[in-house]
Order: structure tokens, then sequence, then C-alpha cells
């Protein structure tokens, strides 16, 4: 497998282990799904700057991938057999790919031992569609507006995710670099959460597949000028959401967001500046 | 409490959240028979088609890509499912119906939708103009009314 097509089926795999940990119900076994899928995405990081020193152009595409399961035992075993076939594709002589190799081998280990207690199995609910969150009545509209609130925001995070690491593998600069790691921390951030909403209210999907036009940019300084624009028109929706969703906890947890979204801003004034 | 605005109020049924679930035919063609984007030149939102035309005119394969929001996807889920197999004449028409049905809409919803009709419409002018030996990747039509609500001036 050339190295672009392994970052491809690299990335598919994160999206695979990260869905999974948002679909999984218990806590326990989520956080380790979780924390599966942080490492798999510094493999895909290591990839792509492996990638941009053999001078190899690379993107983010990705086949259709069918997340839904019944049960976390359906889950382990699906997950054990794709990171399986991933595996194949490493050379074990090459220090990076050892060392995934490594990594991949314990997550399988992990996920065997889960399938040997039937007390890790439990019945998926993560795309029964019935749109409740945690038991409140939010009524229609407010369900509804969350519903559309969370398609937009997970696919959101998900695009800036790739579209900050785009920039950062190809940067030179030491302050862009750690700008585009922070506003990448704080998607990955957004997208747990987010992802782990839908989850709870039977909606979850993978997000759509990126547009070469969105991260293959040319003009930079553009890219983060409509960063900000972006930022602000998300805001603004978080604000309406926060006043209007009929819920306290609910309504201080968009409050919360909306003003992590001012030091986006702040981070992308800060990138223009030294342009 | 502030209420929810306009664009904000839109009805979440079992087929729009199926379609936002699972977009159908979202991606791209290689190597598709023609290409077109609808762009919003105010936002720089934009959706783009790529369409497979096979001898008999038919429209053998679509698919469509956006950089745009929910209304946006789902309107392209929504047209593609509706027009893939059918005639090139087919897919016209119902894009021209689409068009006139949503232009009562909500600025926004318009704009989102519309994107969608302006990429099969410029995927269209795109075909035309190979066959008069044309050579650009892809052709682009611009939204009459921005997703602000603006009207894009000429």
């Amino acid at each position: 497998m050339k190295l672009n097509e392994l970052y491809q089926a690299k990335h598919e795999l994160w999206l695979k282990v990260l869905f999974t940990s948002f679909a999984v119900s218990d806590e326990k076994i989520k956080s380790e799904l979780y924390e599966m899928a942080c490492i798999e995405y510094r493999h895909l990081k290591w990839v792509s700057n492996k990638l941009k020193e053999e001078n190899i152009e690379y993107n983010y595409d990705k086949y259709a991938i069918d997340i839904q399961k019944n049960t976390n035992f359906e889950y382990f075993t699906y997950l054990i057999s794709e990171i399986q076939l991933v595996m194949k594709e490493y050379n074990p002589d090459e220090v990076l790919s050892a060392r995934m190799l490594s990594d991949e081998f314990y997550f399988v280990t992990r996920l065997t031992r889960l399938l040997n207690d039937k007390s890790n199995d439990a019945t998926i609910t993560a795309f029964n569609k019935e749109r409740i969150y945690e038991n409140k009545d939010l009524g229609k509209t407010s369900t509804d507006a969350l519903t559309i609130f969370l398609f937009e925001e997970t696919y959101k995070e998900y695009e800036l995710i790739f579209v900050y690491s785009y920039m950062q593998n190809y940067t030179n600069s030491t302050t862009l670099y750690n700008v585009y790691q922070d506003l990448i921390d704080e998607s990955q951030y957004h997208l747990k959460c987010f992802g782990n909403m839908l989850a709870k209210m039977g909606i979850l999907a993978i997000p759509r597949t990126l547009m070469k036009e969105i991260y293959k940019r040319e003009d930079i300084k553009q890219f983060l000028l409509d960063g900000i624009e972006e930022e602000k028109a998300a805001k603004e929706e978080c604000v309406k959401l926060a006043r209007a969703v009929k819920d306290e906890e609910l309504s201080k947890f968009f409050e919360f967001i909306n003003f992590q979204e001012n030091y986006h801003i702040e981070l992308m004034q800060k990138a223009i500046k030294i342009l | 409490m502030a209420e929810l605005n306009e664009d904000q109020i839109r009805d979440v049924n079992a087929e729009v959240l199926e379609h936002m679930m699972n977009p159908k035919n979202y991606g791209v063609i290689e190597d598709a028979s023609c290409v077109g984007m609808g762009l919003d030149p105010d936002t720089g939102e934009f959706a783009v088609m790529y369409l497979d035309i096979d001898k008999e005119d038919n429209i053998s394969d679509i698919k469509y890509g956006c950089k745009a929001c929910q209304d946006t996807v789902v309107a392209g889920s929504l047209f593609t499912q509706m027009v893939k197999g059918a005639t090139l004449e087919y897919g016209i028409e119902a894009a021209k119906r689409l068009e006139l049905k949503i232009k009562d809409a909500p600025a926004k919803q318009q704009a989102c939708s519309g994107m969608v009709i302006k990429s099969f419409q410029a995927a269209i002018l795109h075909k035309k103009s190979k066959e008069e030996g044309g050579t650009e990747d892809m052709a682009t039509l611009e939204l009459g009314v921005s997703c602000e609500g603006v009207e894009n001036k000429e």
C-alpha cells in the first residue's frame, strides 16, 4: 500500500475508533476507546509528516464507513478486524510502522480482553433516532434546533481539525504551528462533546468527507479571515441556542462553548498579525 | 427569553433526519462528464455537482459536495437522489421546479437550496461548453441572493 493510501486507511480507522467511543454508553469503555482514538490521531499526524518529508500529496478522502452496530461486542469485534487489516500494511522494519504496530497490537489485546467478559456487553442506542437528550423534555422546536446545531457543529469541528492539521503540516512558522495546535486541540474537545451528544440523542453519524477546496488554500491570510467570520457565526448560533433551549444545564453548556470561541478568534488574529 | 429566529426553526422530520445522518450521493466522480459549482460570493460557501451522462443523455451517476450548512447537504441529498438515473431533461426540469418552489422561502433557505440548483445548472453549462471545445475544469454560477439575505451585485 502506498503511503498516501495508508494515510487514508489510518484516517478511516481513527474515525471508526473515535465514533465507537461516542456510541458506547459505558463510561470506562468509552474513555479507553477515546484514548485509543487519540493515539490513532497521533499516528495520523506522524504519517502526514512523513508524507510531507517525502513530498507526497495526500488528502482527506474516505470510503463510506458503516459505523452502526447493535451491541458493544459487535463493536469490539469490528474494531479488532479493522485494526488488524491496517496492521498488515505496515513495514515492521521502519521505525514509525513499528511504533504503530506496537500500539495497535495492544489495542487488539485490550479489545479481546473486553470481549472475554460478558458484563462489558450492552445494547447500543446511539442510532435509535429517538432524539431525547438525557430524558429532558425540550419540546419539538428546541429539539429540532439542537439536532441541526449538533450536525452542523460536529462536521465543522471535524473539518477544522483537518484544515488546521493540513496547514500545520506545511507551515514553517513556530507561532503558526502553535496557533494551529491550540485550534486543533479545541476542536478535538468540541468534537468529543458534540459526538457524545449526538450518540445520546440516537442520531450519531460520521461527518461527510472534506472537499479539497476547503483545506488546500493558497491564501492563508484569507483562510484565517474566513475562519474568524465562521467562528463569529458559530458563536451567534451558540448564543441563540443557549437562550432558547428550555434547559438550564444545556444553556450553560452552550454559553461555555460560545465563550471558548472568543479565544479562537483571538488566536486567529494573532496568526494573521505574523503573516 | 430569546426565541429561536426563523432561520433556526426548521422541521426535522424522519426524512430530513435520514438525509442528515446519511447524505445520499455525497462525494466526487473522478473524470466526470461535467462539473458545476454554485457559489455564494458573499460568504464563500459553495456546492459542487459532478455528473456522468451516458450516450442516451441519462444521468448515470451524480455526486455532490459542499462547503455550506446542513440545509445545503439535505437539499443536495434529496435532489441527487431524485435525478440519479433519470434523463438529463428530467433533471433540468426538476431543477427549475425546485427553483420556483424555494422562491418565497426565507433568504437563508433560498441560498442553501439555491446553491445545489446552481451547481447542477452550472454542470449542464460545463457539458455544453465541453461539447463546443471548452477546456475549463468546471463551470460556476453565482447565487442571486446570498445566505445573508443580501442581493448579490451583478
